[in-house]
């Protein structure tokens, strides 16, 4: 099995490609080396031949047969050819038998494949030979000839070489690839492993790198990010789900009380006043119920619904056209400041309810006497929408977590609420890719929703 | 002052309403609450029944759950206004989004309540749908001693004029058109201010607090009085 997943792993597989591809480019140049050398030797014999042969053919009959007596005599490896006729074909030195019915007399050279008959000096091998006849002045013929023996060999040296220097190559690369592979193999094994112990539910643990920025050490960190991520988004679910647990828990117990409370009530006044209060704070639990799947409806909503030309200015005013008699019922000083106008892109009404969020809380936390301020502006560029107050402040290491679903800092737990409110501000910026930026107004808070200018 | 319940202030013909609705404790309250409130009710189990109900005629108001079973709500009221029933429908659902909102009054359904929801809000709707406010065409309104001028925006409480805030007016002037009608809070959100969410504070109620004091002076008889902690109604002085 693991010899199997050996041959199977990719550093192996590559390994192996590249020992193919290296044995067939070898083969190629050694082909082309062999084919041109071949070549060139070829035609240096036939040259060599037809000029010898030319001279032959001017020769006195007398000298002629003494130089092809003496070529005879020289050709110890037995690789030459030879033979001169005179005029009525009449073999009058030589070793060759019979002259080849095919070959033209033209002083040219000609290879053939099959060497001619030749009589006990001649050649005793049948490789292709490259011959020259020509006709003498006195009606006489002279044939020249080799035997291409050089070639042969050379083709023998040639596959020695290619053997001798391919086989280690593609071992080597081969060995070379079976390493990295096990080393790859062991590492893999290695992430599965870990992967496996993630999988089941083991989820602090994270992929080992190894610092060498490889692709695995990549991948590595890639999926190490990811793991974070769904740690994160997991415990946030879960705290979600304790603090929704938590938060209907409390006036859902109240209302078991108050109703337990209105069975044994002896008197009708008593039944109904608890029952009354049972149904509101079944009410309350109800509005932490909306308020959640409010913020889900918003983070699920397509990012193109519902958006066009919104008027800041105008949103503000009609905010504050909303607010300035509750403020002033709780006797805090309510001021708008939107003059000019300021258009941007967005889904108006989730705006009016992200702002009118921010304003209720401002409200909320200021105590009487105090000032709330909303204010549509431009903030060199980008658009804003601006809404401070003078109450008690969030402290700069809890802005963070203010904006977490049902956070309840300890200066708000007397103040009603369900705790979303900034979530769903938030949620609302979030889809508008805006951005709540919170800052100190010395005292109070100011809130700043920040707005992309319409288009760019 | 005097809080007056529901039933005492139902001068009422008696509106026949179908109730279609499958889960029968839900079903078994609305129609109990509907008949102690003096209406003739029928009771629908699905969306098939229902739509034969309602084309039979002679239905004033039908209440309609979205989900039903071989027949969803939607389809039944899509169907309905095909064939030309122009009952006004109102919507009950637990689906409360903005957006599921939007297609239960796009497939002709004249209300949208997502459950759970008040039982006075539910009468509180019904009573609105059957009872059409006032033309908009008329150029005044009048309830008791009370006197409203759309053209000039004027307002009159007997002799004496009273001056109100943009936001005041519309807001008198959508209780005048509902005169001895309760409006709750979430139907003038909606209403008179457009707003797609609640608010996490009571701000009707302040709203309503300053335009209660315009309207009724420290010796005249109220004329916009709570109605069970749920809305407000405006009747003329006795």
């Amino acid at each position: 099995m693991p010899r199997i997943e050996l041959l199977r792993s990719a550093p192996f597989r590559l390994a192996t490609a590249f020992g193919v591809a290296l044995t067939g480019c070898t083969i190629i140049i050694f082909a082309f080396i062999y084919w041109q050398i071949v070549r060139l030797e070829r035609e240096r014999i036939g040259a060599y031949l037809a000029l010898e042969a030319v001279q032959a053919a001017q020769e006195p009959i007398g000298q002629l047969l003494a130089e092809l007596q003496f070529r005879q005599a020289a050709d110890l490896h037995h690789v030459s050819y030879s033979a001169l006729y005179d005029r009525d074909n009449k073999r009058l030195i030589g070793n060759i038998t019979a002259v080849p019915t095919d070959l033209p007399v033209d002083c040219k050279p000609h290879r053939l494949d099959h060497p001619p008959q030749v009589d006990q000096s001649g050649p005793t091998t049948s490789l292709p030979v490259m011959l020259v006849a020509c006709r003498r002045a006195d009606g006489g013929m002279v044939v020249l000839g080799r035997e291409l023996d050089e070639v042969v060999a050379l083709r023998g040296v040639m596959r020695h070489a290619l053997l001798l220097g391919l086989v280690p190559t593609v071992i080597l690369a081969l060995l070379v690839g079976a390493f990295l592979s096990s080393r790859a193999l062991r590492r893999v094994r290695m992430l599965q492993q870990t992967i496996g112990r993630i999988m089941r539910g083991n989820l602090h643990e994270r992929l080992q790198t190894y610092g060498r920025r490889d692709d695995l050490d990549r991948l590595s960190e890639r999926i190490n990010q990811m793991l974070d991520e769904i740690e994160h988004l997991l415990s946030e679910v879960r705290s979600i789900g304790d603090n929704i647990a938590h938060d209907l828990r409390t006036p859902l117990s109240v209302v078991r009380v108050k109703l337990e409370r209105a069975t044994i009530a002896t008197d009708l006044k008593t039944a109904s006043d608890m029952s009354r209060g049972a149904l509101a704070d079944l009410d309350k639990a109800f509005s932490i119920i909306t308020a959640l799947l409010r913020i889900t409806e918003i983070e699920n909503q397509s990012q193109a619904d519902g958006m066009s030309e919104v008027n800041l200015a105008e949103l503000a005013a009609e905010i504050f056209d909303l607010y300035e008699p509750l403020a002033e019922a709780k006797g805090i000083h309510m001021t708008a400041s939107c003059d000019t106008a300021i258009e941007i892109r967005g889904d108006r009404h989730l705006l009016l309810e992200a702002v009118a969020n921010l304003v209720d809380n401002a409200i909320k936390f200021t105590p009487p006497g105090g000032h709330v301020c909303i204010a549509a502006l431009r903030e060199g560029q980008t658009p804003l929408i601006r809404v401070s107050d003078t109450g008690p402040g969030i402290d700069e290491t809890e802005r963070n977590d203010v904006t977490k679903r049902f956070y309840r800092s300890d200066k708000s737990r007397h103040v009603p609420g369900h705790g979303l409110g900034l979530s769903i501000v938030v949620a609302i910026a979030k889809r508008h890719e805006f951005q709540l930026r919170m800052s100190d107004n010395k005292p109070g808070m100011i809130f700043d929703l920040v707005c992309q200018a319409p288009y760019g | 002052m005097s809080v007056p319940s529901l039933l005492q202030i139902q001068p009422r013909s008696r509106s026949r309403i179908l109730v279609v609705e499958d889960d029968p404790d839900i079903a078994d309250c609305l129609v109990s609450h509907l008949r102690a409130e003096g209406y003739e009710v029928s009771h629908a189990m699905n969306g098939a029944e229902g739509l034969a109900a309602m084309r039979a005629g002679g239905m004033d108001l039908a209440i309609a759950d979205r989900m039903l079973p071989e027949l969803d709500g939607l389809t039944m009221i899509r169907l309905l206004r095909e064939d030309g029933v122009s009952a006004p429908i109102l919507i009950l659902s637990a689906l409360g989004s903005v957006d599921d909102r939007v297609r239960g009054l796009r497939a002709g359904g004249d209300d949208y309540l997502t459950k759970p929801f008040a039982m006075d809000e539910l009468m509180a709707r019904v009573e609105a749908m059957l009872r059409r406010p006032v033309e908009a065409r008329q150029t005044t309104l009048q309830v008791g001693d009370l006197e409203m001028d759309l053209i000039d925006r004027l307002v009159h409480r007997g002799p004496r004029e009273i001056e109100l805030l943009p936001r005041e007016f519309k807001l008198l002037e959508y209780l005048m058109r509902r005169p001895g009608q309760t409006v709750t809070r979430a139907m003038l959100l909606e209403d008179v201010w457009h707003y797609r969410f609640t608010p996490q504070t009571n701000l009707i109620n302040v709203h309503m607090g300053k335009l209660r004091h315009k309207v009724d002076g420290p010796d005249e008889t109220p004329m916009i009085v709570s109605v069970r902690g749920i809305g407000f109604m405006l009747r003329a002085a006795d």
